[in-house]
């Protein structure tokens, strides 16, 4: 017998009692004003805010800063960066700009998926991170993100809430564990 | 896998040689409790969330058979590849061969308490095969050449200068540096080239998905997205009892999950893995290795439950102040104890004893596993099959130790008496190592009382 037949016949002459699934409420936010929350929350997460009008206006925010734009990526067309990358160039990326699609007020955790993502590390492979995020897409909770959002359409999706971080010497905090180093979120219109 | 056949009475008693360790673990881990109180304290409907989390893991357990069936068919449509284990051994081999399948001979893994309880690094280390645990926890002790101590904090028994020894032994770090961030962003680079040159990675799953046929791992380092993202072959190992229906209820457990570990909100990476890349693969083993066994006992089988928060380590008196090593198994602590038994009765007989019975594991575990009233049923099996452990008087010695103070002992026989109908129940019972020799003081205040007295002086 095969070792999934096995399992799934010793599961089935299991007597069970019938469990019914609980339907899910949504809950309330814990605040009237989750833009604010949300605000506040990356802040206690050590994530940088701008904002701005339209993702056109993300090179204006970048051009004060030490990047070298040939090595930031962007998973937005309309912007002046790579899109694709050669076999390489992946370790030096020194900024990746992502499409956040959905951002949780609660967490402050943004939803960004692989469309347009030439390499899935590029989520995490950038010594620092962007995340683009209009202020339609914000929602409270866990929930209502879930709701919005279609896990399967993507081959691999991911909510990211700040820096990479790691707390395993000593419990002292400290940010750029493997992945990016700091968390930049714009918010635009 | 665990080294010999040590009890938990020797372990904690070597733990304890040295107090000021003891004390300063004690600290860290309450440390983390408070964080969790704290956040769970910020939502109004916790105690919500957690019956919902108990009640959906009750149902998928009670059709397992069918989320398994439901999944299996939905990850195979999705392009991922599907094995079943029956046992570690299994799901060890099955590993070895898709690596050899593939000429895999480096192989980064990112935390799972799954490949700790099958032994696969030894395993794989006899074949030739270079595994690097990327968690920095799990890699300090790699590097020590020891077992994770906690499911969540693996390291948190070392001090920063112990692992800036190690990090200056292996990785050349400077002699006597211990500053936490230099020695991650040593780590971090390090194990950059170890990610860049993988030819495997091999991760954990917090949550697997039936009607989408994907997975969920959460991280707050990065390291799972590294390694699975860079290699060619991502294999995720999982329990059977990891799934949930759909992905409304990944809301719940998300919303618990990090608060109950550590405090934060959230995790800061919650990846989702449903279709490997073009060109690659991703390989799930879904693993029984005693699972469904531990199913089929009525009194056990919500232990499965389990979300591998580690607050029920956390909070515990006992694992506080004894370590994680001194359980001798690959998940310490409270719910370590519970689940260890049905693995072999014998072998773990002396860790249901490793508990004073107080109960704050169940108050503060988010799927609401009944830990504490399963160690107290562990314990009468074990009196009836005779294995009670040897050392009984040992274990005296220890609860003095461990426990210090008869404070513990006034809560454990007005816990006694809230759930047992009063405190010469559990206290008398014949399986109580602990009252052998000792009369318990009447209490006369509850538990409650006392939790407010003593809680700022924990
Ligand atoms: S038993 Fe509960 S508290 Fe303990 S690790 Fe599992 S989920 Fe967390």
């Amino acid at each position: 017998m095969s070792s999934k037949s096995s399992i799934i016949d010793a599961i089935r002459n299991i007597e069970k009692e019938e469990v019914h699934l609980p339907r899910i409420p949504y809950f309330e936010g814990l605040s009237y004003d989750s833009t604010a929350f949300f605000l506040d929350m990356l802040q206690r997460l050590g994530v940088e805010v701008i904002q701005g009008n339209s993702i056109e206006d993300i090179p204006y925010y970048l051009q004060e800063r030490e990047f070298d734009s040939k090595k930031i990526f962007t998973q937005f067309s309309e912007l002046p960066y790579r899109k694709t990358l050669k076999h390489g160039q992946l370790e030096s990326i020194q900024l990746s700009i992502l499409n956040g699609k959905v951002a949780v007020a609660e967490n402050g955790a943004i939803w960004v998926t692989d469309e347009r993502l030439s390499n899935r590390a590029l989520t995490v492979i950038g010594e620092h991170l962007l995340i683009a995020i209009s202020k339609r897409n914000l929602v409270w909770n866990m929930h209502e993100a879930y709701a919005n959002i279609s896990i399967h359409e993507h081959g691999y999706g991911m909510f990211i809430s700040g820096p990479s971080k790691t707390a395993d010497i000593e419990q002292s905090l400290v940010k750029g564990a493997h992945g990016s180093k700091s968390l930049i979120v714009f918010i635009y219109e | 896998m665990e080294k010999g056949n040590s009890t938990h009475p020797v372990g904690a008693e070597a733990f304890n040689k040295d107090k000021k360790r003891v004390a300063w673990h004690d600290k860290a881990l309450w440390f983390v409790r408070e964080k969790r109180d704290k956040a769970a304290h910020q939502i109004p409907e916790w105690e919500q969330l957690r019956e919902l989390a108990a009640q959906i893991k009750a149902h998928t357990l009670s059709q397992l058979d069918l989320y398994l069936e439901q999944f299996e068919k939905n990850a195979l449509k999705n392009g991922i590849h599907i094995h079943w284990a029956k046992d570690a051994e299994e799901h060890n081999t099955i590993i070895a061969d898709i690596l050899e399948n593939h000429q895999a001979k480096k192989v980064v893994k990112s935390k799972s308490m799954l490949t700790e309880e099958c032994g696969l690094n030894p395993f794989l280390e006899q074949r030739n095969i270079e595994v690097i645990d990327t968690d920095l926890g799990e890699r300090i002790v790699q590097l020590a050449d020891e077992k994770p101590s906690h499911i969540v904090l693996p390291a948190i028994h070392k001090k920063k200068e112990e692992v800036g020894a190690l990090f200056h032994q292996h990785l050349h770090t400077q002699k006597g540096a211990s500053d936490p961030a230099y020695l991650t962003q040593e780590a971090r680079k390090h194990l950059r080239t170890k990610f860049l040159n993988a030819d495997a990675a091999i991760t954990g799953v917090n949550f697997a998905v039936a009607n989408t046929g994907g997975f969920v791992v959460c991280t707050n380092e990065g390291n799972v997205d590294m390694g699975a993202n860079l290699a060619k072959v991502h294999i995720a190992c999982m329990g059977i009892e990891k799934l949930v229906p759909s992905q409304e209820h990944l809301g719940v457990f998300l919303r618990l999950l990090a608060r109950s570990a550590t405090g934060q909100p959230i995790t800061t990476y919650s990846s989702h893995f449903h279709r490997p890349k073009k060109g690659r693969e991703i390989h799930i083993i879904l693993v029984d290795n005693g699972r469904t066994n531990q199913l089929a006992k009525p009194d056990f089988k919500s232990s499965l439950n389990c979300i591998r928060c580690g607050a029920c380590m956390n909070t515990c008196p006992v694992y506080r102040r004894s370590g994680g090593h001194s359980y001798n198994y690959s998940i310490p602590g409270p719910i370590g104890a519970i689940l260890s038994p049905g693995k072999d009765l014998k072998k773990y007989s002396s860790l249901p004893f490793a508990s004073t019975l107080c109960g704050s594991c169940t108050d503060v575990c988010p799927v609401k596993i009944d830990i504490h009233t399963q160690l107290y049923k562990w314990r009468q099996i074990i009196g009836k099959e005779g294995h009670l452990p040897k050392g009984k008087k040992t274990v005296m010695q220890l609860t003095g130790k461990v426990m210090g103070q008869s404070k513990t002992f006034s809560m454990m026989s007005a816990i006694g008496k809230k759930i047992l109908g009063g405190p010469k129940v559990l206290a008398y019972n014949a399986l109580n190592p602990w009252t052998e020799d000792r009369d318990l003081p009447s209490p006369n205040f509850t538990f409650k009382d006392w939790y407010k007295k003593n809680k700022n002086n924990e």
